[in-house]
C-alpha cells in the first residue's frame, strides 16, 4: 500500500472479490489494482478468485423445478385469483386462520382449566382409564410453539407425550406444559426440542 | 435479458399477465433456485421456497419502483426466505462472528490449483455460514457488485465487504489445506 492510499489492507483484501469478477470500478479499482502490483501475495490470491469464479459459473446448475414448478406457480395464482378479493378484517370469523387460532386458544384453555383442576384436587389426578397418576409444578417446560403449527400437530404431539397445557401464552408467546414424572419431562423436552416444525424453543 | 426488459415484465406482471410472468419465470428461475439450493442441500426444500419467492414476486411485481436492478430485487427476496428458513428449520448460526484464529496467508500457488477442484471448492464454500456463503455465491455467479450484495442482504455495504473479507480468507485457507492434504 502506498501512502496516498485511502483504502485499508482489509479493505483491498476484501475487494479483491471483485476485481476478480470484474465489477470493482473508478479509484478502488485503480486503488486496488495498484496494490495487486505491489504485493505477489495478493496477485496469487486473485488468480485464485478468478479461478473460483470461473470454476463457479461453469457449474452445471443443478436440475430445477422448470416447467413442473410454472404450472404449480399459475396453479397456485389462478386460485388465488379465484378467491375473494374483499379485504376481510383480522378478528372476523370469516379471516384466514380466524378458527385455528380461536381452536388453539379454546384448546389451551381448556387443558389449563382440566389441569388447574388436577392441582387443586391435590398432587394425585385420576386419567380416563383409571390410571393413577400425578402431573406436579416440578416438571415443568417452557415452549413457544411455530407460528406454521396447526392445532392438530399440537393436540397430536401434546397427547404423544402426555403433556398438559398448564399456564400461557404469556406475554411473549410462551406456554408452560407438565409432565408426569420427572423422567417423562426428560423424555419430552428431548422430543419437543426434535419437532422444530412444532416447536421454536423449548426449555 | 436486459433489467428494463425484466422491469417491463414486471410492470405487465402487475397488471394480471400470466404470459409475462411465465417469461419472467423462465428468464430468473435457474439462477434464483440455484442460489436458493446451494445452501440447503435439499432440492425439494428449496423448491418449496423457489415457490414462495416467484408468489412473492408475482403479488409484489406493482410494488417493484425500479430503485435497484429487478435481479437485485429478485435476489433479494430470494435471499429472505432462505435466511428465514435457516432460523426457522436450521440449528445453524446465522450471527457474523467468525473464526479469528484463521489469520496467517495461504500459499497462493496452492490456492489456485484448489480452486480449479471442483470437489475441494464446493466443500469449502460447505463451510461458509450461510450468509458469507451467499456474498461470495452473488459475487461470483451473478457477478454483483458489493452494493447490490448490500442491497440484496438489506445490510450496509461495509458488512458486506466483512463477510467477504472473512470469506475470502476462510476460503482460501481451505483450499490450501484440502490441496495439502491431497498430496499427502
Amino acid at each position: 500500500m502506498t501512502e496516498d492510499s485511502k483504502l485499508s489492507k482489509d479493505e483491498i483484501e476484501a475487494l479483491l472479490v471483485f476485481l476478480a469478477n470484474d465489477t470493482l470500478e473508478g479509484d478502488e479499482r485503480a486503488e486496488v489494482e495498484a496494490a495487486v502490483a505491489a504485493d505477489p501475495q495478493l496477485a496469487g490470491e486473485l488468480e485464485a478468485l478468478k479461478a473460483m469464479r470461473n470454476k463457479m459459473q461453469a457449474e452445471e446448475v443443478v436440475p430445477s423445478p422448470g416447467e413442473l414448478g410454472l404450472a404449480r406457480l399459475l396453479r397456485d395464482i389462478e386460485a388465488e385469483t379465484a378467491a375473494p378479493s374483499v379485504p376481510v378484517a383480522a378478528n372476523s370469523p370469516t379471516a384466514p386462520g380466524f378458527w385455528k387460532v380461536a381452536a388453539v386458544v379454546l384448546f389451551g384453555l381448556v387443558v389449563a382449566q382440566t389441569a388447574y383442576f388436577g392441582y387443586t384436587r391435590g398432587p394425585e389426578m385420576e386419567l380416563a382409564g383409571g390410571q393413577e397418576t400425578s402431573v406436579t409444578a416440578d416438571h415443568t417446560i417452557r415452549v413457544a410453539f411455530s407460528s406454521q403449527a396447526t392445532e392438530s400437530d399440537i393436540r397430536t404431539l401434546l397427547l404423544d407425550l402426555e403433556l398438559v397445557i398448564v399456564d400461557g401464552p404469556s406475554a411473549i408467546g410462551l406456554y408452560t406444559l407438565a409432565a408426569i414424572d420427572h423422567a417423562a419431562r426428560a423424555q419430552a423436552l428431548i422430543t419437543l426440542q426434535s419437532r422444530s416444525d412444532i416447536i421454536e424453543t423449548a426449555e | 435479458m436486459q433489467n428494463a426488459d425484466l422491469a417491463k415484465l414486471l410492470g405487465r406482471m402487475a397488471e394480471g399477465d400470466r404470459t409475462a410472468f411465465a417469461a419472467f419465470y423462465k428468464e430468473m428461475e435457474k439462477p434464483v433456485f440455484r442460489f436458493i439450493a446451494s445452501k440447503l442441500n435439499d432440492p425439494h426444500e428449496a423448491a418449496d421456497i423457489q415457490h414462495d419467492v416467484f408468489m412473492d414476486i408475482w403479488r409484489s411485481a406493482g410494488r417493484f419502483e425500479g430503485r435497484s436492478t429487478v435481479k437485485t430485487w429478485v435476489f433479494g427476496i430470494a435471499y429472505r426466505k432462505t435466511m428465514d428458513h435457516f432460523r426457522k428449520h436450521k440449528r445453524v448460526d446465522l450471527t457474523d462472528e467468525i473464526d479469528e484464529r484463521v489469520d496467517d496467508s495461504p500459499d497462493a500457488v496452492t490456492c489456485l490449483a484448489s480452486a480449479q477442484e471442483a470437489e475441494h471448492l464446493r466443500y469449502c464454500l460447505d463451510q461458509l455460514k450461510p450468509q458469507h456463503r451467499s456474498a461470495i455465491e452473488l459475487a461470483f455467479y451473478e457477478d454483483m457488485t458489493y452494493g447490490q450484495i448490500a442491497q440484496t442482504a438489506d445490510v450496509p455495504e461495509g458488512t458486506i465487504k466483512t463477510r467477504v473479507f472473512h470469506a475470502k480468507k476462510l476460503l482460501l485457507h481451505c483450499l490450501s489445506a484440502r490441496m495439502t492434504e491431497a498430496r499427502i
